[in-house]
């Protein structure tokens, strides 16, 4: 640690260059430049949040209000003979201790497909599965209950591994086999390509799990209300929520009312996870009449909810001796754990996303998602795309070597362009803008300088070694073909007769900056000032459903819904205002907080207009809905249209090796990212730079320790995740291109900002020591054992 | 489960409660025991506070430093007199915990806590460093390589208080050096740790004394490496038989931390690139 603590330096992150955008001039019509949007005002929760003042799940206060708690059992997998609460019932302080048979509805849950119990009757399949409910005065007492659940069970064979949970031999959790979902791509005619490609690459890469390491862990209070129920919680889905809790109970989707409450973050991890405890304190609220609250402490949370999902990829790349990509197989093994899940989605945008932002003509692949009884996977920002990312992009550096070329220079042989097919045989019709990252992100970090400079550093043989790697990507923006019917995403914007405004949308903010960014757009939309927006929380009973707040889908969609309501109200406003002015409607616009007649600012304010509106009945609420067009894809072959649009990024990384102990550093990270356009500016700086960080954490050092299906770290202490001082200086490049679609032209960030970071350091870490590296993460001891296997191979053997 | 937390008014008063409630635990800065008390680890019933009554200097005294139990990290890490003197255990300081932690914890508590990985302990066994403990009976001196019998175990009793440690001065010239081997930069546990004092003239070794941490059941001293480099030249050969001696000297273990390869692979690497530096240091 000596070196490194005195070659640590301050590290000034410089403040994010950004590309200057192409300013439009206005045409006949006015058609004023953005004054909010693309500017980053105080973020709407800031104030609430710096201060202490916004209320989490935990400080809510409700009247005769229980604790709940799940009770799991020692074992991982088994068939259950005995489960007997008449002990843990006689703890004074507890109400209820609840089994399988006290489920009002279905005792089944799964966003997907409904593939798991609530509450385990005859098997357990996981050491997460729950086989009894308590719901006592306090945690104490309902701990104590806990520890006196008996269960008797008969221990099954249990199944670890992702492989060999598809061999036929292997034995089975669900009665319908281990292979719980598969996927495929068929373009070209990928065994003709593999006869005369002079180049096959072939590699076998593993992925860990990750944990999603939210500063709030899962939470929620579920109320009886009238016959149904009211729920508030830490989530991402509301509606997701709902539907739930719905069926555990028995009741339609208009008896559950679901307010998101402030949220601690999410990555993916809220979900669908939150639907688990949701529906565990529904039940316990149903069978006493009170409320029940649930709040897991960190270790139930990392022990008990869903992790990045664990794979094997088997990749084989052809190539010619040009570094042309001819070819592309792989199979892909995602570790789905005990139940579904979003595992088949997970696996979805992996099978898709295979190829990454390159031309390959001939490829086949097969993701396969298998049950075993392991920790179960679900989503996790990049939601698949991160391993598949690493195999690609650690397989063309392999390439780079082989052929003795730039990886950059390789990369920008076959990147897709303009009317490209990509792996599923889509022909891309918007600028594909991966060269034009590749080049900037080379520029930026000074690439071929900094790889020459570490080349000479290693020629030395020092104990630490530099490296320099790159890696590209695309990303399908918004959720995949498959999952198209719950794009369609609503808005709801009321005008106040004080000229203040409220908006709440279906999507969530999980910290993301999500409430700002709407904020932004109906003020910009409306032409009213920032501050008189105000974000509702999310409620399902106050916006119709918009489906999940995930995919990096949030700016897009409920910004659109966003914009179509408040230019309706636009619309119902402006004539009003013509009539005020009087001049003609066209003459009339709503900018900055003012009212605009024929280029000057009008006399009439934007409260006096709202008045007046009021006044002539004028109606100032409207729920304003986007979907986008239809996608035409094919499950059967992959082939088609998998995305609505595509998000283009690449990531060079600097890294020091240290050989004496394994340990990786990240020095600096150079991210180019095409954004469409930056709505809230400091929002899409802070999702790259926690993308960064998150995705240095994946690479490095965040390793969860699994054995026979337990979990042995699921603490803060052995699980170890970067702190302030592991990151790196961050150089940030912005590509703002407009996407047609998009509000005012913005893409997504939320998931590319992480996806090729892992990818990136994995290759500047291969640089670094001169052999590649097949499993995530690195670890200091595969990096150690490794080198020293590379180093003295004989005497590493065992 | 604690049920009492007592502020003794001096040494004298937290002995007797100490000794007429055996399983009262004294705590200072509170780094370790609250890290136990969270995850429910801590079989004791009591707390006897010792924040403020341990003394908590760091001075020299005719051919010794002695440190104060209560001296917190951050002390160590700012003294000009342990970064001269004892450049080892100025890195061990500094590198502890975060800011917050090192605020908190005292040298006394990272001994008397005796977890295998504390950090301060392998830096103060390579300069041969003593315990003042104090009880009702009195004042005794025990050597730091002695005071430890397993993972969070010492030979202290009940009312047995560590309340200073002396450590001799090290010779003019000498060669000192602290080595952690943590997965990240900061608020981490070691897996190995490792702190090597080197005395030599004329091109040879005179004394070595090495000790390590998280590589047996307490941190230890490394006899079968001393010996094998006492009154040696450092040639590479005496290298290579010092980095052989190594496995006789620890006892990693594999865990979910890190495997006993591993440990032992980073336990060679360390003590090789301390005696290449230490070779350039005896050839000067």
């Amino acid at each position: 640690m000596t070196a490194d603590r005195s070659r640590r330096r301050a590290a000034k992150r410089p403040p994010a260059a950004r590309r200057a955008t192409p300013r439009r001039k206005t045409h006949s019509r006015p058609d004023p430049l953005p004054t909010v949007v693309g500017k980053s005002p105080r973020r709407v929760d800031a104030g609430a949040k710096a201060s202490g003042t916004a209320r989490y799940t935990a400080d809510l206060s409700f009247a005769n209000l229980l604790v709940g708690y799940p009770v799991t059992s020692r074992f991982t997998h088994a068939r259950i003979r005995r489960i007997d609460v008449s002990a843990a019932r006689r703890v004074p302080g507890v109400v209820a201790v609840l089994t399988a048979e006290d489920v009002p509805g279905q005792n089944q849950i799964g966003v997907v497909i409904a593939d798991q119990p609530l509450l385990a009757h005859d098997l357990i399949r996981s050491a997460a599965d729950r086989v009894a409910l308590i719901a006592a005065l306090t945690r104490e007492a309902a701990l104590a209950a806990a520890r006196l659940v008996v269960v008797e069970a008969e221990p099954l064979p249990l199944v670890c591994d992702p492989v060999a949970a598809l061999e036929p031999s292997a034995p089975l959790l669900h009665p319908r086999g281990n292979l719980a979902a598969k996927m495929v791509i068929r373009t070209g005619d990928y065994a003709k390509a593999r006869a005369k490609a002079p180049i096959v690459l072939e590699q076998t890469f593993t992925t860990g799990h990750q944990e999603h390491a939210y500063l709030e862990p899962n939470a929620v209070v579920a109320v009886p209300d009238a016959g149904g129920m009211f729920l508030t919680g830490s989530m991402q889905c509301p509606f997701y929520v709902q539907k739930g809790v719905a069926r555990v109970l028995g009741l339609s989707h208009a008896q559950i009312r679901v307010v998101q409450a402030p949220t601690g973050g999410g990555f993916g991890g809220k979900e669908d996870y939150p639907s688990e405890p949701a529906a565990c304190a529904a039940v316990l609220a149903h069978h006493t009449g009170r409320p029940v609250r649930i709040l897991y402490n960190r270790s139930e949370d990392i022990a008990w909810s869903s992790k990045r999902h664990r794979t094997v990829i088997k990749h084989t790349l052809l190539a010619d001796r040009d570094g042309k990509l001819v070819g592309l197989k792989a199979t892909i093994y995602v570790d789905a754990g005990a139940y579904l899940g979003l595992s088949s989605v997970v696996a979805e945008r992996a099978n898709a996303s295979a190829g990454g932002p390159y031309r390959i003509p001939n490829v086949e692949v097969d993701t396969l998602t298998a049950y075993t009884n392991n920790p179960f996977g679900g989503a996790y920002r990049g939601f698949g795309q991160p391993q598949v990312t690493f195999a690609l992009e650690s397989q063309l550096d392999a390439l780079a070597r082989e052929l003795g070329a730039d990886p950059i220079e390789l990369r920008l042989k076959n990147f897709l362009r303009q009317g490209s097919r990509t792996v599923t045989d889509e022909v891309l019709r918007q600028p594909p803008l991966a060269a034009r990252t590749a080049v900037e992100a080379r520029d930026r970090s000074r690439w071929a300088a900094k790889r020459r400079a570490a080349e000479t550093h290693n020629a030395a043989d020092p104990d630490r070694r530099h490296g320099v790697g790159v890696a590209s990507m695309l990303y399908g923006c918004c959720l995949h073909a498959g999952g198209q019917h719950l794009e369609g995403s609503a808005a709801l914007v009321q005008i106040h007769p004080d000229a203040s405004v409220s908006i709440a949308i279906g999507a969530s903010e999980i910290g993301q900056g999500a409430y700002t960014a709407m904020a932004m757009l109906a003020a910009e939309a409306l032409g009213f000032a920032y501050d008189q927006i105000h974000v509702v929380p999310t409620d399902t009973a106050l916006v119709p459903d918009s489906g999940p707040t995930v995919a990096s889908r949030t700016t897009i969609m409920s910004g659109n819904a966003v914009l179509d309501a408040a230019r309706t109200l636009g619309a119902r406003l402006r004539p009003v205002a013509a009539e005020l002015c009087g001049v003609a409607e066209s003459d009339v616009v709503l900018q900055a907080g003012a009212v605009w007649a024929r280029g000057k600012q009008a006399a009439l304010s934007i409260a006096e207009l709202v008045t007046a509106a009021y006044l002539r009945k004028v109606n100032l609420a409207h729920t304003g809905w986007y979907a986008p067009p239809k996608k035409l894809w094919d499950k059967a072959t992959g082939r088609g249209q998998p995305y609505s649009l595509y998000c283009y990024g690449t990531l060079v990384a600097e890294v020091s090796v240290d050989t004496i102990t394994g340990l990786v550093t990240v020095q600096r990270v150079t991210a180019v990212h095409d954004v469409g356009k930056a709505i809230y500016g400091d929002g899409v700086i802070g999702q790259i730079h926690g993308g960064i960080v998150q995705g240095l954490g994946y690479a490095t050092m965040e390793r969860l320790a699994v054995a026979d299906g337990k979990i042995l770290n699921p603490t803060f202490t052995d699980y170890l995740i970067p702190t302030a001082l592991d990151v790196p200086e961050i150089d940030i490049g912005l590509i703002e291109e407009p996407y047609e679609r998009g509000p005012y032209g913005a893409k997504g960030i939320g998931e590319p900002a992480l996806i090729p970071v892992a990818a990136a350091i994995a290759n500047a870490v291969s640089h670094a020591l001169g052999f590649p590296l097949q499993d995530l993460p690195l670890s200091p001891e595969r990096v150690k054992l490794g080198w020293e296997a590379h180093r003295s191979p004989a005497a590493a053997a065992p | 489960m604690i049920r009492a937390f007592a502020n003794p008014k001096d040494l004298t008063d937290a002995i007797r409660l100490l000794t007429a409630e055996p399983r009262w635990r004294p705590v200072a800065g509170c780094t370790d025991i609250s890290v136990k008390l969270r995850f429910d680890r801590l079989d004791a019933d009591g707390f006897v506070n010792l924040w403020g009554l341990l003394p908590r200097h760091i001075e020299e005294r005719q051919d010794e430093i002695r440190i104060g139990a209560g001296a917190t990290c951050a002390q160590l890490a700012k003294s000009a007199l342990v970064r001269a003197q004892l450049p080892a255990l100025f890195e061990a300081a500094a590198t502890l915990g975060s800011p917050q932690i090192r605020s908190r914890a005292t040298v006394g508590g990272n001994v008397a806590n005796a977890s295998p990985a504390a950090d301060l302990v392998p830096a103060l066994m390579s300069d041969d460093a003593r315990v003042v403990v104090q009880s009702a009976n009195g004042v005794t001196t025990v050597a730091l390589h002695r005071l430890f019998v397993g993972p969070q175990k010492t030979i202290l009793g009940p009312g047995d208080l560590i309340t200073e440690i002396v450590v001799p001065k090290p010779a003019p010239l000498s060669y000192a050096r602290f080595d952690k081997l943590g997965f990240r930069q900061a608020q981490i546990i070691a897996a190995v740790n490792f702190a090597i004092r080197a005395t030599g003239a004329a091109g040879t070794l005179d004394a070595v004394r090495i000790a390590w941490g998280s590589v047996a059941p307490t941190p230890v001293r490394s006899p079968a490496v001393e010996d094998a480099l006492a009154g040696t030249r450092l040639t590479e050969a005496d290298i290579a038989a010092a980095i052989d001696a190594v496995a006789a000297d620890v006892r990693p273990i594999d865990d979910h931390r890190a495997s006993a390869a591993y440990r032992l692979a980073v336990a060679r690497s360390f003590l090789r690139r301390a005696l290449k530096e230490c070779q350039r240091w005896l050839s000067t």
